[in-house]
């Protein structure tokens, strides 16, 4: 009898034990065991987000300082931001590249090799060309589609790899096909043109998952960073970071807790913008991928499942209130740590990297939504 | 055998009751929440037939786009009552140029109502309710204006 009893105790105890466990996992509070937080920042660009062309995805560093870039629309220039007073403290003429291009239909992307060297590509055309600190063209370089079977363009997505690297332009290369009807045929074309800027020599690197060719996660602009000469990518439906060195594939298992399964686009319902939307907003994906050189370690966000409908039924989620979390990796890519965030409380990105530690948007309050592109981030050390 | 007929006559019952209220129910939660949205833009739905013009910030921007310029001639043209809502203020200060009125959702809360609109939609009232939503999840703006425009019919 006694027997029988200690093991319904022991029955109970395990079933509370597993449960507070379960529990504890679901959670979507932030885990705020897992950091620090050693200050806060806000930025403001100084423009109204429609005056504004584009941003700079990482920080820049002039001077032992750090910066913020973005190209406004209205004035036409080029305005660096110092995040730690907020003061635009350089600006850079965009008058001359303006006159020389027709930015009308295409918004103006920019990398910033240093402040008298910034490449500037007017998204999804052809072309792209290097200023001087004073905005004058230095070097001007446009591809010539007849040397290609099809036609295509050059992006700037925010998540796309255009930089330069010792002699070379790196920009994502992306081909005017129907990808979803020729997925096959679209994931052999290697994703990223190299340009070498001293002979005027075009490659080509990176690549796809091998899945891609038979399956669709619309992932068309997977995050890739540049790294010695190495091309890195995080894919929303591949646990594994991809590194590309020449014709050399490394693939590191960077797995998340919140992630099992991914979830196929199906056909039928490529061009249906509502299921797009919940697709996007919904299914398990990774995200982008950031380096963080100061602290010599990656950091790869997650988008976890979660349901469309909110619990009053009356609403859905936005794109900010999908479920997230975000790993850290070391220099081998091996998992160190992965944080939940609670998504009410911060934002996925933009997310920067600076020497004191990594910006972390908090979102907006509901009251009403800023006209001036601006964040409040939390400083956060891992 | 009768024992049965009556069993079967009463689950034909109970599934046309439970067919009728979620059906009902359905209809209900969208008037519920369109109205609490309108109220929440300090508005009310009257009882006269009213056309709401919905441009949200999701959606085929080049198709929205097509669709604002064509509405635009529709509307300075209809006898219909209507009002525009939007949550994309770039878009309607790009594309449309007339002096109609246009409330601007600032908060954006158009975006995440659980209603089947997707793209540039109308949603027409009567009597308080809702009679008709007309939207279009496809980027194809030549079906979007053509379902749109016979509203304005008025």
């Amino acid at each position: 009898m006694k027997n029988v009893e200690a093991l319904r105790i022991i029955k109970l105890s395990a079933f509370l034990f597993i449960t507070f466990f379960v529990l504890l996992a679901c959670s979507t509070s932030t885990n705020k065991d897992s950091f620090t937080k050693i200050g806060e920042l806000h930025i403001s660009l100084q423009d109204n987000k429609q005056d504004i062309w584009s941003y700079s995805n990482h920080i820049i560093e002039i001077d032992n300082k750090e910066y913020l870039a973005y190209a406004s629309k209205k004035k036409k220039e080029l305005n660096f931001i110092n995040i730690k007073n907020n003061e635009k403290e350089y600006v850079v003429s965009l008058t001359e590249a303006t006159n020389s291009y027709d930015f009308s239909y295409n918004d103006l992307k920019f990398y910033v090799h240093n402040l008298d060297s910034i490449f500037i590509l007017p998204n999804e055309t052809k072309s792209m060309f290097l200023i001087n600190k004073n905005g004058n063209i230095i070097n001007e370089w446009t591809l010539n589609q007849e040397n290609y079977n099809y036609d295509f363009l050059l992006s700037g997505f925010v998540s796309s790899s255009f930089r330069y690297y010792k002699g070379n332009i790196y920009v994502r290369f992306v081909p005017r096909i129907n990808q979803f009807k020729n997925l096959e045929f679209y994931h052999t074309i290697l994703p990223e043109l190299i340009l070498n800027i001293k002979n005027n020599t075009i490659r080509f690197g990176g690549g796809w998952p091998e899945k891609y060719k038979t399956e669709n996660y619309y992932d068309s602009y997977p995050s890739a960073i540049i790294l010695s000469d190495s091309i890195i990518y995080s894919f929303a439906a591949s646990h594994e970071i991809y590194v590309f060195k020449d014709s050399l594939i490394e693939k590191h298992k960077a797995k998340s807790n919140f992630i099992s399964t991914f979830e196929i686009f199906p056909t039928d319902s490529v061009g249906n913008i509502s299921f797009t939307v919940k697709y996007l907003t919904t299914t398990p994906r990774y995200g982008s991928l950031f380096y963080d050189k100061f602290r010599k370690q990656y950091y790869r966000t997650v988008f976890h499942a979660t349901e469309y409908e909110n619990e009053d039924k009356k609403t859905v989620k936005g794109s900010l209130d999908q479920p997230w979390s975000l790993m850290v990796l070391n220099k081998s890519f091996n998992v160190i740590n992965e944080i939940v965030f609670n998504p009410h409380e911060y934002a996925f990105g933009p997310i920067f990297i600076t020497k004191k530690g990594v910006l972390l948007p908090k979102r907006e309050n509901k009251t009403a939504i800023s006209d001036v592109r601006e964040w409040y981030f939390d400083l956060i050390i891992f | 055998m009768k024992k049965i007929l009556l069993i079967l006559a009463a689950l034909c019952v109970l599934a046309i009751t439970y067919w009728f209220l979620n059906t009902n129910s359905e209809e209900n939660l969208n008037d519920v929440i369109f109205k609490e949205y309108i109220e929440n833009l300090g508005l009310t739905v009257p009882k006269e037939r009213t056309n709401y013009i919905l441009i949200p910030k999701t959606g085929c921007q080049g198709a929205m786009a097509s669709v604002l310029m064509e509405l635009e001639h529709v509307l300075v043209k209809t006898k219909c009552s209507f009002l525009i809502i939007s949550s994309n203020k770039e878009l309607v200060a790009e594309f449309i140029k007339k002096d109609f009125k246009i409330i601007i959702d600032k908060k954006q809360e158009l975006d995440l109502l659980n209603l089947p609109i997707s793209n540039v939609s109308v949603i027409e009232t009567e009597n308080f309710k809702i009679k008709k939503i007309i939207s279009s999840n496809r980027c194809e703006e030549k079906i979007i204006i053509k379902i749109i425009t016979q509203l304005f019919d008025c």
